[in-house]
């Protein structure tokens, strides 16, 4: 801070010093002396000890005389005795003023010279043209002086002559014309001396000019040099032109260099120029300034001057010196007024920024000086000599180092920022090629010259098993030349498009899929373009999705299995038959057929119908193999028949080869992926069912993790229902049970029949509970039904008739056993309740009859006074009761004496089932929707209203003449069938393609259209069937043409809707082959 | 809206593609079943747009591009193919078809295509 302060202190010092410095030489305005006419002026030269004078005067004045040496022996009066500088334009005399053109002499005397020496005299800077003689002899002259503006010409620049002293007095005449500038006169004083003296002189001020005008015209280049290096830096260019016109200016002013070397040049073009390079100056210095401080001088003030200066210039070029001169004032004090503005400006800056801004307040601040100095000076108000280009040195110097000092600043800043930038930008990198190589995909990119970067990720590697830099990216997918060729092209396209919708169109060719490496790689394009210039990439992302496919494809292989399994097991008996045919035939019909004594065309055919009707038959089950293994043979077979047609093949080399095929290893695989998922034992017994039920559920856990859950419940459902039974047969064995039993106990029975609906339960839920239905019918034959003899006597059928009924309504499942023997003997009961201490006789007062009866299912209740083996203990009816609670059941209980029981056990159902069915509707229903809105766009505007009972299911279906089938794989295993009357399709096509339309392509229109409108009506809803459209896929439709045709598929149904039409029927007929739909 | 040129051999696909673009508001103007009458029908018709088979009997759909092209270089062509044609579909792009649509049609990728088209 001291050291600032102290700076600033010394600054101060300096500018005031220098203030000072200009006020005490400002003094000599017009004191010219006011002496008499008639002396001479003489100038003493021994009155100096210098070498060297400047002859300021006394000088003799005759204004408006051109005299010549000899005009000055008459006496000729002078009009004033004045000293130099002298300009006549404000000199005043005896009132008269004199005009800025005009012309004069002045004489003077120069004493006490040494004889015999050589002198020198200089001339500066005389407005406009002189003459000068020394005692009567012409020495030097400029331009040319003439009494007027015609005549005379102008011209102005430092001249010299020496003169050799042949007397100790030299008299000097001087003559002055000015018809030009706009002040007359002299502004510089003579200089005179000893020749050696005035030379050094002058050479040591040619140095000097040489060494300014050099020294601005290298910093002017070297800053143009800068500017050219950093254009965004207007500074350096505004200070390189400022130095420029300073190097300039300094040749025109000073030793006048310019002219001394160019001495053609006009004195009107000379001067010129000079007044230019002030006007040029300050703006530019300006500019220079406010690009280094922008905040420093005021916008407006800065364009005032440009304009101002840019209109002084225009006067300047257009208009001569006698009249762009007098403007020169105005901007001189312009200048001044600006100067102030300026020194306001800079300490201001000065107390902001404080030392950063030394270096140009001081440069400014002394060239300020200087030029106020100078201009002063110009005006002959001081005499101290002009400083300005000093001034200008020690500016420019300041702001060279200034410059320096910035860029220096900057350079270490921008480093500083540069390390820290590299380090982020290392940073970013590696956290980028990080993320990249995490990724686990490939990313690669490449350019118009395919040639693969440097940066791509590590899966790239591992996907092509090498780097593949420098590679090009054609050689990378592909192998194929052609295709190469293709892609290149392909690619080169997408470089030249123009927009982005050529660049994806081209991109959409590029295969998105490849093998490679056993790999199958999912490729995707992107083009990437450069922020920063207009080049292109491709950037290519490539995915294993090997995996995935693989995945896929065993899923799909397992699911295959799966289904396989389901279906044999589903469809045993027939598969088994399938079996032992096809055993059959290879153990024993092959040999009968081969030792028959048929031809041998014949013999290969009946075999190859076998083989034939095996595959088909194996084929049901989509069995994977031995469809494929019997497919092999049928065409060994078609071979060797041509073969055996030309003679090329034997009966006995055809019966070796058809008896050398081991048929048993044939079926091997097949048969053991049975045995695998359903058991060893499942061949062994051919009717029952012999599976564990461990099996079945690890088939069924399978199916759930294999197929997407709602796929997978409708399979498991049927897996389900496999391990389901039939209630019916749950109770079938009672009969045959009661049959026997009735015999044992001499009682005669009717077959009991068991009525009412069939469903399948679980049953790992009720088998308990049918069990212990035993105690029911027992108790019916024992207790209920009374012996043939006593039947007959009550005119009862002496057969008792024991029934058992089964009903579900709704959730429920209600299991009827009546009999109609002689009924629950309530008495007897209540008094086994009572004599057994159950109830009291009052609280059995209060029981309902059916209260009553139900106490029988209590615990060693009983009517009977015997017990037997079979009933009577009253233990088994509270078995029942035990097992019904378990259950959430209850029964009920109706007797009539002599007229029968009633046991009535109404139980929940429950059926595990992952889902319901599918309701037919809900396919059916968008179906209709879609045929309608079908029918609205084709044909009259006649429109069905859906009605779900209209819905009917049939084994069979009658089809119309016209039918397009389509295969619904997936979840909805099955068809839908599209069938058309004639007419109808007639009328349609006749409509759409009246023209077109004839005998000969009738049949292939009616195909494509059926085709198509199938498609239509099936696509057109496949979204409104709920959460089904991406588990089913459907076929191309496949047509048929026939007059009268029904299909029936093997217990499955069929759903059918008809639609009637005014010109014809539609029939919309759905299949699926687990039978998944149902109707409520 | 645009006026429309259909190009192709099968004429259910014609019907289907007609369909779709009248649903959505086009005109067709003519429907052609190969490439002769298709530059018939489009020097008759000029239509903004032209949907066009890759693969007809006889004259193919590139040199059928080429024929209206060198005769119109403005017609606006999209082309319709199978999955497996790119080679040709390139081809067809070359000789100035403007876009292309992979069989089976999606009515609204042919609406979108066409529409994309268009604005170019």
């Amino acid at each position: 801070m001291e050291k600032h302060s102290l700076f600033k202190k010394f600054v101060m010092l300096f500018v005031l010093s220098i203030i000072l410095f200009i006020l005490s030489n400002c003094n000599k305005k017009s004191i010219n002396l006011n002496k008499s006419n008639n002396t001479t002026a003489t100038i003493d030269l021994k009155a100096t000890n210098n070498n060297t004078i400047k002859l300021n005067g006394p000088w003799e004045f005759y204004w408006n005389k051109l005299l010549y040496p000899n005009d000055f022996n008459d006496n000729i009066s002078h009009d004033s005795l004045v000293d130099f500088p002298f300009l006549w334009n404000n000199y005043k005399l005896k009132n008269k003023t004199f005009n800025n053109y005009g012309y004069a002499t002045f004489r003077t005397t120069i004493k006490n010279i040494n004889k015999n020496e050589i002198y020198t005299i200089q001339v500066k800077n005389i407005s406009t043209a002189y003459r000068l003689f020394i005692n009567g002899k012409l020495i030097l002259s400029n331009g040319r002086v003439a009494n007027n503006r015609e005549k005379m010409i102008p011209k102005s620049y430092l001249k010299s002559a020496d003169y050799y002293a042949n007397d100790n007095n030299l008299e000097l005449i001087l003559q002055v014309s000015n018809f030009y500038h706009f002040r007359g006169g002299i502004f510089d004083p003579l200089v005179f001396g000893k020749s050696d003296v005035v030379k050094k002189l002058i050479s040591k001020h040619l140095i000097l000019d040489t060494f300014l005008f050099s020294s601005f015209l290298m910093i002017a280049l070297y800053n143009l040099a800068l500017y050219l290096f950093r254009k965004s830096d207007k500074a350096t260019l505004y200070f390189s032109i400022l130095c420029f016109l300073i190097s300039l200016r300094s040749i025109m002013t000073g030793q006048y260099l310019l002219v001394q070397i160019f001495p053609t040049i006009s004195w009107e073009l000379q001067h010129k120029i000079e007044v230019l390079t002030i006007y040029f100056s300050f703006p530019i210095f300006l500019l220079y300034f406010k690009s280094i401080y922008s905040n420093s001088i005021g916008k407006k003030f800065l364009q005032f001057i440009v304009i101002i200066s840019i209109m002084f210039s225009i006067i300047v070029i257009v208009t001569k010196c006698s009249t762009y001169g007098y403007f020169l004032l105005y901007y001189q004090a312009l200048l001044a007024i600006s100067t102030l503005y300026i020194i306001y400006c800079l300490i201001r800056i000065y107390l902001k920024n404080g030392i950063r801004s030394s270096y140009t307040v001081f440069g400014i601040v002394v060239l300020l000086i200087t030029i106020i100095n100078d201009v002063l000076m110009a005006n002959s108000i001081i005499d101290t000599g002009y400083f300005t280009p000093f001034g200008l040195l020690i500016f420019i110097f300041s702001q060279g180092l200034m410059i320096s000092a910035i860029f220096s600043k900057r350079f270490s800043k921008i480093e500083k920022q540069y390390k820290k930038q590299v380090k982020i930008i290392k940073e970013n990198l590696t956290k980028y090629s990080n993320l990249l190589n995490n990724a686990g995909q490939g990313f690669l990119s490449f350019n118009k010259d395919l040639i693969i970067d440097n940066e791509y990720s590590k899966e790239c590697i591992r996907i092509f098993n090498y780097e593949i830099n420098t590679m090009k990216f054609t050689n990378l997918i592909s192998t194929d030349k052609d295709e190469k060729i293709f892609l290149k092209s392909v690619i080169d396209d997408v470089f030249k498009a123009s927009d982005e919708y050529n660049e994806n169109l081209y991109l959409s060719l590029l295969p998105s899929e490849i093998d490679i490496n056993n790999k199958t790689i999912a490729i995707k394009y992107k083009v990437i373009h450069s922020s920063i210039n207009s080049n292109k990439k491709i950037m290519v992302i490539l995915t294993d999705i090997t995996d995935k496919r693989k995945l896929e494809n065993e899923m799909e292989k397992e699911r295959k299995i799966l289904k396989t399994v389901v279906k044999v097991y589903s469809n045993k008996k027939i598969f088994i038959e399938c079996l032992n045919e096809f055993k059959n035939f290879y153990r024993n019909d092959l040999n009968t057929i081969i030792k028959s004594e048929i031809e041998i065309k014949d013999l290969i055919y009946n075999i190859y119908i076998k083989i034939h009707t095996f595959k088909g038959n194996f084929s049901q089950f989509n069995l994977p193999n031995i469809v494929d293994n019997l497919h092999e043979i049928e065409t060994k077979l078609s071979e060797i028949e041509k073969l055996m047609e030309q003679g090329a093949y034997s009966k006995s080399k055809f019966i070796s080869f058809i008896t050398s095929i081991n048929y048993e290893e044939l079926l091997d695989k097949d048969v053991n992926i049975i045995n695998k998922h359903l058991g060893e034992d499942f061949f062994n017994d051919e009717d029952l069912i012999h599976i564990s039920k461990q099996k079945l559920i690890d088939i069924e856990e399978k199916i759930v993790s294999y197929f997407p859950f709602d796929e997978s419940k409708h399979i498991v459902n049927e897996l389900r229902k496999l391990r389901y039974v039939p209630i019916k047969s749950m109770l079938e064995s009672y009969p045959y049970y009661l049959e026997k039993l009735s015999k044992r106990l001499n009682k005669k029975i009717k077959p009991v029949k068991i009525y009412g609906d069939n469903f399948l339960i679980n049953p790992d839920i009720y088998t308990d509970f049918i069990k212990s239905l035993i105690h029911v019918f027992r108790n019916s034959v024992d207790h209920g039904i009374e012996p043939p003899d006593v039947r007959l006597k009550m005119n009862k059928d002496e057969s008792g008739n024991i029934k058992c009924l089964i009903k579900r309504i709704k959730n429920k499942i209600i299991i009827s056993i009546s009999d109609d023997g002689k009924g629950i003997d309530i008495i007897k009961l209540k008094n086994y309740l009572i004599d057994n201490n159950i109830f009291s006789s009052s609280e059995i007062q209060n029981f309902s009859k059916s209260e009553l009866i139900s106490c029988i299912f209590n615990k060693n209740t009983t009517t009977v006074e015997n017990t037997t083996t079979i009933s009577g203990r009253g233990i088994g009816l509270n078995a029942v009761k035990q097992e019904l609670e378990k259950l959430n059941g209850h029964f009920n209980i109706y007797t009539e004496t002599n007229l029968g029981t009633k046991f009535e056990f109404i139980i929940p159902y429950k059926q595990e089932l992952l889902s319901e069915q599918l309701n037919i509707t809900s396919i059916m229903k968008p179906l209709i929707k879609s045929v309608n809105k079908y029918c609205k766009n084709e044909l009259e505007k006649q429109t069905h209203k859906f009605d779900s009972k209209k819905i009917k299911k049939a084994e069979k279906v009658d089809l119309y003449e016209l039918s397009a089938f389509i295969n619904i794989s997936g979840l909805l295993h099955g068809k839908f069938i599209l069938s058309i009357e004639k007419k109808l399709v007639k009328s349609i096509v006749n409509k759409l393609f009246n023209d077109d339309i004839n005998k000969y392509n009738e049949k292939a229109i009616f195909e494509d259209f059926l085709g198509e409108t199938a498609n239509i009506i099936l696509g057109n809803c496949l979204d409104d069937f709920d959460n089904l459209v991406n588990m089913i896929r459907i076929s191309s439709p496949v047509t048929l043409f026939s007059k009268r045709s029904t299909i029936k598929y093997p217990f499955i149904d069929c759903w059918i809707y008809n639609i009637s039409l005014n010109k014809g029927n539609i029939k919309l007929i759905i299949t699926s082959s687990q039978n998944k739909f149902y109707n409520n | 809206m645009a006026n429309i040129l259909i190009v192709d051999d099968s004429m259910m696909m014609r019907r289907n593609l007609r369909l779709i673009m009248e649903e959505s508001g086009h005109n067709v103007v003519a429907e052609a079943s190969n490439g002769k009458q298709a530059f018939f029908a489009y020097a008759t018709h000029i239509p903004d747009l032209v949907t066009l088979d890759i693969s007809m009997p006889g004259e193919d759909g590139i040199s059928t591009v080429k024929r209206i092209i060198s005769k119109f270089p403005d017609a606006k062509i999209i082309m319709i193919t199978a999955l497996q044609q790119k080679q040709m579909v390139y081809k067809s792009l070359k000789n100035g078809a403007k876009n292309y649509i992979v069989k089976p049609i999606q009515p609204q990728k042919v609406l979108d295509t066409i529409e994309e088209v268009l604005k170019k």
